[in-house]
């Protein structure tokens, strides 16, 4: 009995040293795809932003009316924005190639799905980071505005703008993953009305004689601290 | 690319040569068009009626009459100096740019005034602005004069203002260019300048003709190359000249600050930014010869309200500290909100504060630590806590002590110039 036990245990112990075998090389492979989609990456990172930097790339988008491009994009330089889109294109890249190397019949099968449904989710993290961007540089701009403009609820303002757009924004990336379906629309619906009403029923109804008062006190707030006209310059 | 179209050409060539040429970009001027070109004419044939001089008014597309009215002056009266109106930008300057800014693209009407005052050999050209009043006559002769006889290479006029006049330029453009680049320059964006050839051919030989400085920011571009240029530089006393502020004029003076001063102080600190190898050896400051009496001004009431001033400067400390805390080191926001509990009666915000205030905005600027559009926006209610403290300072002083005020306003600025060499060199390591 003990003899069948070893033979088992050495049979099994081959198949799986043969399994690891057959995958070793498509792991080597996965591994130095990796290697150099990385070495690749940074290199095209690299380049790219010194060759946008010689361009003067950031101030030419400037210059030709981009300026909000340059305002949303990170650390504010729209050359950095672009290399790093590049580094992670290539970093993709040489994933999908390395793991194309492990098996291809298994992995082909598996990518096929993945890839069937990669777009989506590319498509819901583009719309969530815009979203998380735009939110932030729009939150920003209400309340610099408002608060320039004297407005008491300036950061009331900001905030329901920024969370505004960071809802939709989710919304709208659940939606495309199909995460959610007729809930997520019903919810966002219930939710946008119930604002739009609640807002209606103040304003008309509740605190009429508030918010009249509170406009007219704002309107005059908003009157610039310069009482006659002057020349600033 | 041609600066001048071919008809134009055609007309300067006519001309020949020229010995002065003065040139009035134009944007909705008609209250003052005639005022200026009539003033140019008299000044130039009372003061250099030997001399062949040339006026170039350019107009940006304006939607009044101001080219049909300049169209009626005589091209040339005699012994009048000759008048070239060009009623079209070369370049093509875009509706957009019309559209978005109030005065629009005088940067490049200055471009033409100094092509055509090259292709006519001119020995000075001046720029007057239209939309400043009626000027006086001998003002624009005066303008020219040191560089047509005294040999100057750039000259800028100190016009007659109140305590509470140009404000903008006492808070920030003259401290700032003074302790950068060591000339006491009192007015560096009169919008009125004159220039010899060699500096003529130095703006055009440069190409910043796009973007800002094309558009708004012209006045401080041509005052800093000057005064980087190690050109001869002067200042000519020319008695009253206020801003059209009404009718027309209302909209091309930008009386509104919220709008001026972000325009204002993205050119100056564009400026800082691409001057960086000068200033930063430049230690104190110098005197700038000046010509003509000083007028004093009539005292006036202040046009500022300061509880209102004070009011929009605590709203931005509730608010925008955060933004604020991007361009500023901690010492500074906190010195802010301390500030914003002080009573109205007591306030008075520090020079050395303001000057670092201005420093750290300048750098911010220059890192893009926010978005550019935001930060200067965000430096509005700094600079209404600035007028409070000045109008609260001023009231009732006499024209020198205002003056004696803005001078130790600007020997702050100098003293607090390494903070900013510090900061700008070592932005991460040296932070108050």
């Amino acid at each position: 009995m003990w003899k069948q036990v070893g033979q088992s245990l050495n049979e099994s112990a081959s198949r799986v040293i043969a399994g690891l075998a057959s995958i070793l090389p498509g792991a080597a492979a996965l591994v130095l795809a990796m290697i150099v989609a990385v070495l690749v990456a940074v290199s095209v990172r690299w380049l790219l932003w010194r060759v946008l930097r010689a361009m003067r790339f950031d101030d030419r988008l400037e210059t030709l009316g981009f300026a909000p491009v340059a305002e949303w994009s990170p650390a504010k330089s729209p050359s950095l924005l672009v290399a790093r889109f590049a580094y992670w294109v290539v970093i993709l890249l040489g994933l999908l190639i390395g793991l194309a190397a492990i098996d291809a019949n298994q992995m082909s099968a598996m990518m096929g799905r993945v890839l069937f449904y990669l777009p989506n989710v590319f498509v819901a993290v583009i719309l969530v980071l815009l979203g998380g961007v735009l939110a932030r540089f729009l939150a920003r701009t209400v309340l610099i505005g408002a608060v320039n403009m004297q407005i008491q609820s300036a950061r009331l303002l900001s905030a329901g703008v920024k969370w505004m757009i960071l809802v939709l924004a989710v919304a709208m990336a659940l939606d495309h993953l199909s995460i959610g379906g007729d809930v997520l629309k019903l919810a966002f619906a219930i939710l946008f009305g119930g604002i739009v009403l609640a807002m209606a029923l103040a304003v008309g109804l509740g605190s009429k004689e508030m918010v009249s008062r509170t406009w007219e006190h704002q309107a005059d707030r908003r009157e610039s601290p310069v009482m006659a006209s002057t020349d600033h310059v | 690319m041609d600066v001048l179209p071919q008809e134009i050409e055609r007309r300067v060539s006519a001309i020949g040569t020229a010995d002065i040429v003065i040139g009035i970009p134009t944007f909705n001027n008609a209250a003052t068009i005639l005022d200026v070109i009539g003033a140019a004419q008299s000044g130039l044939h009372a003061s250099f009626a030997a001399a062949r001089s040339v006026i170039v008014h350019v107009d940006g597309g304006s939607h009044n009459p101001t080219v049909e009215l300049a169209s009626n002056v005589a091209s040339t009266n005699g012994s009048e100096p000759h008048v070239l109106k060009l009623s079209q930008l070369p370049d093509g300057v875009t509706q957009r740019a019309v559209a978005q800014y109030v005065k629009p693209a005088k940067g490049i009407a200055c471009r033409t005034v100094f092509e055509v005052a090259r292709r006519l050999r001119a020995k000075a050209c001046g720029i007057v602005d239209a939309d400043a009043g009626s000027p006086d006559a001998d003002a624009i002769a005066q303008l020219v004069k040191p560089i047509v006889q005294e040999s100057y290479d750039f000259v800028l006029p100190i016009y007659k203002r109140g305590a509470y006049s140009g404000t903008i330029t006492s808070a920030i453009a003259y401290p700032l260019t003074r302790s950068l680049f060591g000339k006491r320059v009192r007015q560096p964006l009169a919008g009125d300048f004159a220039c010899s050839t060699r500096l003529l051919d130095r703006f055009l030989a440069l190409d910043p003709w796009r973007g800002d400085v094309a558009r708004v920011g012209i006045d401080v571009w041509v005052a800093v190359q000057a005064l980087t240029a190690n050109a001869r530089l002067c200042q000519v006393h020319l008695g009253d000249r206020s801003r059209d502020t009404s009718a027309d004029g209302a909209a091309i003076a930008a009386t509104d600050m919220r709008d001026t001063l972000p325009s204002v102080l993205a050119s100056l600190f564009t400026s800082v930014e691409r001057t960086e190898a000068v200033w930063q050896k430049v230690r104190g400051s110098d005197p700038v010869d000046t010509f003509g009496a000083a007028a004093a001004p009539e005292p006036e009431p202040s046009p500022f309200d300061v509880r209102q001033c004070l009011e929009a400067f605590r709203l931005g400390v509730a608010n925008l500290h955060e933004i604020w805390s991007v361009a500023l080191p901690p010492v500074s926001v906190h010195a802010l909100r301390k500030l914003a509990r002080v009573s109205d009666d007591k306030f008075a915000l520090p020079d050395e504060l303001w000057a670092r205030i201005v420093y750290d905005f300048a750098l911010a600027f220059h890192q893009r630590r926010i978005g550019r559009e935001h930060l200067l926006n965000a430096f509005t209610p700094l600079f209404w806590a600035w007028i409070a403290s000045y109008v609260q300072q001023v009231a009732d002083a006499s024209p020198e002590h205002v003056e004696e005020r803005l001078e130790a306003l600007c020997v702050k600025f100098e003293a607090e110039k390494p903070y900013l060499i510090s900061r700008w060199r070592w932005p991460d390591r040296f932070t108050p």
